[in-house]
């Protein structure tokens, strides 16, 4: 499930932050791991609240891994949704969002839990790099 | 926010648009457009009334294969997302913006068996709506 959201300001923050040291980034670690708890919190909630799908919910979980960019610098990067696996109930997840050939999605699109996360994000993410660069 | 899906639907001519739920054996290509009731948006009023919207709609388009759904597709963006920009709504009293958001892979619908052509197809596009009071 692919989803986009409006990260011009995080660009020019992580270019900042490529340049500090490893005491920052373990804390953009944590921001980015707190940021992905409150997220799937929200994606976990929305699933249950559903009557058809709330047995999706505990499949919503999320990962959390770095990327070498090369040149020395990384990024760290949260992958959150329902687990799809074969057999795993989080394979319904698509209709739960988007529905089917006869009826519309039910359950909230994840882009909400993303959006109400990104404000805080953003704040924490601006707070570390000041007390770091 | 009947009024914004009544906006949408009604720039959606190339084929009949439903309202969330398509009815029993629907002629098809057809849209379906949905989302919530309406979602408040993000930012906060002095008096704290909320009478902006921010919200993700759904167009549905199906068909009874893959690529009478992308030609289908390709009509409902050329009227909702012309040349990739955002659309101007016509809703009374309302600024409303729809702009083409995200898209989903077109599938078969193998829970539903058409006579004569096996299983429709469907492809979702994701608009996000941005409506505002006008005065």
């Amino acid at each position: 499930m692919a989803i986009t959201f409006d990260t011009s300001e995080l660009h020019a923050l992580s270019a900042d932050l490529t340049k500090a040291g490893e005491a920052v980034q373990a804390k953009a670690y944590g921001v980015v791991s707190r940021g992905a708890v409150q997220i799937k919190a929200q994606m976990r909630m929305e699933m249950y609240a559903s009557k058809s799908f709330r047995g999706i919910g505990s499949s919503i979980s999320y990962d959390i891994g770095g990327v070498d960019l090369g040149g020395g610098s990384g990024a760290i990067e949260a992958e959150i949704g329902p687990t799809t696996d074969p057999g795993s109930p989080g394979n319904l997840a698509n209709v739960a969002y988007f529905g089917t050939s006869r009826g519309g999605g039910t359950v909230p699109d994840p882009v909400g839990a993303l959006n109400a996360e990104l404000p805080r994000f953003e704040a924490a993410l601006a707070k570390i790099a000041g007390e770091g660069i | 926010m009947l009024a914004h899906i009544t906006a949408i639907k009604a720039l959606l001519t190339a084929h009949t648009a439903y309202d969330t739920a398509a009815p029993a054996n629907p002629p098809m290509p057809y849209y379906l457009v949905w989302g919530p009731g309406g979602t408040p948006g993000v930012e906060q009023a002095v008096d704290d009334v909320r009478l902006d919207i921010d919200a993700m709609i759904g167009v549905t388009t199906v068909a009874a294969n893959p690529t009478a759904v992308r030609v289908a597709q390709g009509q409902s963006r050329g009227v909702l997302a012309p040349g990739g920009h955002a659309v101007a709504l016509t809703v009374t009293g309302r600024a409303a913006w729809l702009r083409l958001f995200d898209s989903q892979p077109i599938e078969p619908d193998n829970a539903v068996t058409l006579p004569d052509t096996g299983h429709p197809c469907y492809g979702v596009d994701m608009y996000r709506l941005i409506s505002t009071p006008s005065s």
